[in-house]
């Protein structure tokens, strides 16, 4: 017996050297191959790519028509050699996997064997109190768990703070500016913005007016109610824009762009400023005639006159007539001319600036700076080039800036250019701006439809959004106008003219004006003011049914909106811009 | 240097060298034909005959009810470790790691969010057995049947202690990476449990350098620290776990009862073993419901503030995908802040898609990391918070027990217990009396 107690612990240290020794060799071969391995991926990562290169180096040469044998020998060996070591290295990685794991498993077996001949099993250390053990580890636990979020969190920060953070329709622009930056100290507040004619169809951009005192007769002959008359330098599309008493307007041809400044109270001009080519040569332009190279109204802060022009120039002066800057948006591509206009949200100058077709990627919304007009967001619009303006209304969820173009009714966030919300309904070459009323953004698609949409949702909105439409008397320039329980259409041709209840969209009645209409309607209180093309004024009662009060020819074209202020009209006529108002 | 180490260290350069070695490849350059000679089209071989799936769906289920034969009813770590060998060499080597259960997680989740989106039966299958059986029998599939914990187990040659403390929190980065990677999936960034699957170029001897060098370091870490990948990072692991716990039958130590003996105590390398309680003082009872009720009062804030941690990371998150990738450097080249252009973005622009459908591509994908990084983040919270709560609630227990959830079903244990061993020499005196 005590000859076989000897012989066991002998037998066990021969079998552990044994498997040891199995490890070894396992260990050893491995170590070879991947010796062999390794020495190859160098030739292959290291000494390859510079043959290569040589290679290409010659084959260049040899390309260039140089005839040199020794050079095309040369390039021979070189080719044949890296051939041949690329050919090695596949060989050889296919092939050494299988001996390379082989080894390893060999190398394992042995260590495993030699591990379990080791007699170390774990033996339990004396004495323990397992509740004080356990008080210990899910205190040490709750520690560590917390100094992990702790530190996860801290990471957080770190790599939050190290994230990139890229707003792709905020592409700034490094646009030089002319001049210094106005030092203006404010903006002005909405209620002043309310009391006065900012911008294209008034504050909100929805053609009604906040005063009811204006004359809904005058007459151009004996002078009634004309309160002064004053000539206009350059001809222009665009529409009169007022502050307290100064009252703006462009104008240009092919050659010569223009802000004016006219004394409210007696139609003095005041100042004339030019406007440069920034960038894009006005006469390069092929602008339809009835656009004209002065279609876009300009925008009024009280401090500065923005005005944007169809060669995508956009101007600022300051009320001495001083420019501020200019800058130029781009090469417009536009089939008809650009006719937006300018719209202004607290310290930026928003343009819709849309070019070419949807997949042109030539349209964007524009954000400057008031003060220096560099580019505060610029985003980027699938869209067809339109000739809408964008409105800017308060939501429940934050106010949006309205758009319209084809294919897309979009709204997008006035402070980051990012969009809120869209509709791919929009259709045909638009020109009709969208307002707003009894919360319904309503569009026009030209002689398709007009559409009321809840403004909400976001990404694609759906057809929930769409409270109703109507078919009838769709105009195709002119934008439309409510009163709050109707909604006034007014086409080109002929003065047609469809009232929709603004509930639910159905026709409340439609008449015809006669002549040809660009201007849009206009609400003052409770009547309705529309001038045709000819010069004609009408006036109309905002009523379920149609009511002419007044038919006030002008004697000169219109084919602009016109400006409301208190006791005050102002209309552009083809040479004079026009004052009226009750006169004694 | 003692011999043993000596051989650690050799494994571990072993290890280092073949991820060097097998380092990616590059295309063999077509040789320049001069003589009108036309490059065959390249073909591309056709996929794996679904026959072939289905004898991987029948081998793994015949694995895992073997492996629970082996586990509950013979308890035999010999076998277990046989058949995890078995398993090894089938699902790894030969069916090369794919598919998994471990990465099919990521085919279900995605399933489950985007209807067009359809799972073949057989990674239905497969993603589910083991889930299955879990309920009945715990982890069987850990043990003996996954490819990634055969390969881990069969390195494990000098196991060490890791403290409970650390290994709780450790096992948060499994719940990272399962969140993660489902995040990722959904979005359809990509299916980074595949992608970064540290031991599938090993089983297919060769693969990318990164993911050889990851899967060394996990190998070489395995050495010491009973299946690393297991225990802290594998995202199937953390569902198992979870539904282990809930398993009709647990793995015992001891066949019939333990006599607390504590020759189990340290058999398990991978800290599954858990002590007798003892009885509770009034004092520990006290603290622990105090600090019971700050963590319940807690829990919601630390549910909010990992949603807003997450929220913070969402922007770089999002940069894993590539389409966000690509709009990120479309748009600083059309910006002028690089210079010159990638291959992706040339590719991109030959494709006359417009910049701008890319940009609202990249800001819908961004906008839906954003979500999944509030719903990671939340997650991360409510871990955390649940793993705070459970280390404070007390467990009463008056035997070594394998803790259900945590125990990998390998069958170690067994051999250390004397009550096992009670019952292998009756079994053999039986024997001896039937057979003679």
């Amino acid at each position: 017996m005590a000859e076989i107690n000897n012989n066991k612990p002998r037998n066990k240290q021969s079998l552990y050297q044994t498997a040891v020794g199995i490890a070894v060799v396992g260990g050893l071969f491995s170590v070879l191959i991947i010796a062999v391995l390794g020495l190859r991926y160098f030739r292959y990562s290291y000494i390859l790519p510079m043959q290569e290169n040589r290679l290409a180096q010659i084959k260049t040469e040899l390309a260039s028509g140089a005839e040199d044998e020794a050079l095309l020998e040369q390039f021979r060996e070189l080719d044949f050699e890296s051939r041949k070591i690329r050919i090695q290295w596949y060989d050889f990685t296919s092939m050494a996997g299988y001996p390379l794991l082989f080894n390893l498993a060999i190398l394992l077996i042995g260590a495993k064997l030699a591990k379990s001949l080791q007699n170390d099993k774990p033996m339990p250390v004396p004495g323990i109190k397992y509740s004080q053990f356990y008080v210990y580890t899910d205190s040490m636990s709750r520690r560590a768990v917390m100094t992990a979020f702790v530190l996860v969190g801290g990471m957080t920060i770190v790599i939050a703070m190290l994230s990139p953070e890229i707003n792709y329709f905020a592409i700034e622009e490094d646009e030089e500016t002319d001049t210094a930056v106005a030092a203006v100290p404010g903006l002005p507040s909405r209620e002043e913005i309310a009391e006065n004619w900012p911008r294209f169809r008034g504050p909100g951009g929805l053609g009604v007016s906040q005063y009811t005192d204006i004359p809904h007769k005058w007459d151009i002959e004996t002078g009634k109610n004309i309160l002064w008359k004053s000539p206009i330098p350059l001809e222009g599309r665009n529409s009169p824009i007022v502050w307290q008493d100064r009252v703006f307007l462009t104008g240009a041809t092919e050659t010569q762009k223009q802000v004016y400044c006219y004394d409210a109270a007696s139609g003095e001009l005041l100042w004339q400023a030019d406007v440069p080519d920034k960038d894009v040569a006005g006469s390069e332009l092929d602008l339809y005639p009835d656009t004209g190279y002065a279609a876009s109204t300009a925008y009024t802060d009280g401090y500065q006159v923005y005005a944007f022009f169809p060669t995508g120039d956009v101007a600022a002066f300051d009320y001495d007539g001083n420019r501020q800057w200019v800058v130029n948006l781009g090469q417009p591509d536009n089939i008809y001319g650009h006719a937006t206009s300018v719209v202004g949200y607290e310290d930026k100058i928003i343009i819709q600036y849309d070019n070419g077709l949807h997949d042109d990627d030539l349209s964007w919304l524009i954000a400057l700076d008031w003060q220096s007009g560099e580019t505060v967001w610029r985003t980027p619009r699938a869209v067809t080039n339109s000739w809408t303006t964008p409105i800017i209304i308060e939501t429940q969820q934050g106010n949006q800036l309205i758009t319209v173009s084809e294919p897309y009714l979009t709204a997008y966030n006035p402070d980051d250019g990012l969009e809120i919300w869209r509709t791919d309904r929009m259709s045909g070459e638009i020109a009709p701006s969208p307002i707003y009323d009894n919360g319904l953004v309503m569009v026009i698609s030209p002689y398709v439809e007009m559409a009321a949409v809840e403004p909400g949702g976001d990404e694609m909105i759906d057809e929930s959004y769409f409270k109703w439409t109507a078919d009838r008397g769709i105009p195709d320039i002119a934008s439309p106008v409510s009163d709050g329980q109707r909604v006034y259409l007014l086409s080109t041709y002929g003065g047609a003219l469809a009232v929709h209840s603004i509930q639910d969209g159905n026709l409340i009645w439609q008449d015809q004006l006669g002549g040809e209409f660009h201007a849009s309607p206009s609400i003052v209180g409770d009547k309705v003011y529309l001038f045709s093309i000819e010069g004609v004024g009408y006036v109309l009662e905002a009523a379920d049914e149609f009511v002419k009060l007044a038919e006030n020819p002008l004697g000169q074209e219109v084919h602009a909106s016109p400006a409301f202020v208190e006791g005050r009209m102002y209309i552009r006529g083809e040479e004079h811009l026009f004052c009226i108002g009750y006169s004694e | 240097m003692r011999r043993k180490d000596l051989l650690m260290t050799i494994l571990g350069v072993i290890l280092c060298l073949t991820a060097i070695a097998a380092g990616q490849t590059r295309r063999f350059p077509p040789p320049d034909f001069q003589s009108g000679y036309e490059m065959p089209t390249t073909e591309t071989p056709p996929p794996d005959a679904d026959f072939y799936e289905y004898i991987a769906v029948a081998v793994l289920a015949a694995a895992l009810g073997v492996g629970t034969y082996f586990i509950f009813v013979k308890r035999s770590r010999k076998y277990a470790w046989a058949l995890m060998i078995f398993s090894l060499a089938f699902f790894g080597f030969w069916r090369m790691g794919c598919v998994c259960p471990i990465g099919a997680t990521q085919n279900m989740a995605v399933s489950m969010f985007d209807p067009g989106y359809a799972v073949p039966i057989t990674v239905l299958i497969i993603f589910l057995l083991p889930l299955a059986l879990s309920l009945f029998h715990g982890r069987v599939f850990c043990g003996t049947v996954c490819p990634l914990g055969a390969i881990q187990d069969v390195v494990l040659l000098k196991p060490l202690s890791v403290p409970f403390w650390l290994e709780s929190s450790l096992r948060l980065l499994g719940y990272l990476y399962l969140g993660l990677a489902l995040v990722l999936a959904i979005t359809g960034a990509g299916f980074i449990i595949c992608q970064y699957d540290p031991f599938v170029s090993f089983f297919r001897l060769s693969g990318n350098f990164g993911v050889l060098a990851i899967g060394g370091a996990f190998l070489i870490m395995g050495v010491f620290i009973g299946r690393p990948y297991c225990r802290f990072l594998c995202p199937y692991g953390i569902l198992l776990r979870q539904l282990s716990r809930l398993s009709k039958w647990k793995v015992k130590i001891s066949p019939d009862e333990c006599v607390k003996c504590r020759l189990c105590e340290d058999s398990c390398p991978f800290g599954a073993i858990r002590k007798p309680t003892g009885e509770a003082s009034s004092e520990e009872l006290a603290a622990r419901k105090k600090i019971l009720a700050v963590l319940i009062l807690l829990f919601p804030f630390i549910v909010l503030a990992g949603g807003f941690g997450g929220s913070q990371i969402s922007g770089l998150l999002s940069r894993s995908h590539h389409d966000v990738r690509l709009a990120d450097r479309i748009y600083l080249e059309e910006s002028g802040q690089v210079e010159g252009t990638t291959d992706e973005s040339e590719a991109f622009r030959g494709t006359g898609e417009s910049i701008e459908s890319l940009y609202e591509l990249s800001a819908e994908i961004q906008a839906e990391f954003s979500r999944g990084s509030w719903i990671l983040g939340g997650f991360i919270g409510l871990v955390i918070g649940g793993t705070l709560i459970k280390h404070t609630i007390r467990r009463n227990s008056d035997e070594y027990l394998a803790d259900a959830g945590d125990c990998l079903a390998c069958g170690r244990c067994f051999e250390y217990c004397p009550r096992e061993r009670l019952r292998l020499s009756k079994l053999q005196e039986d024997k001896q009396v039937l057979y003679g």
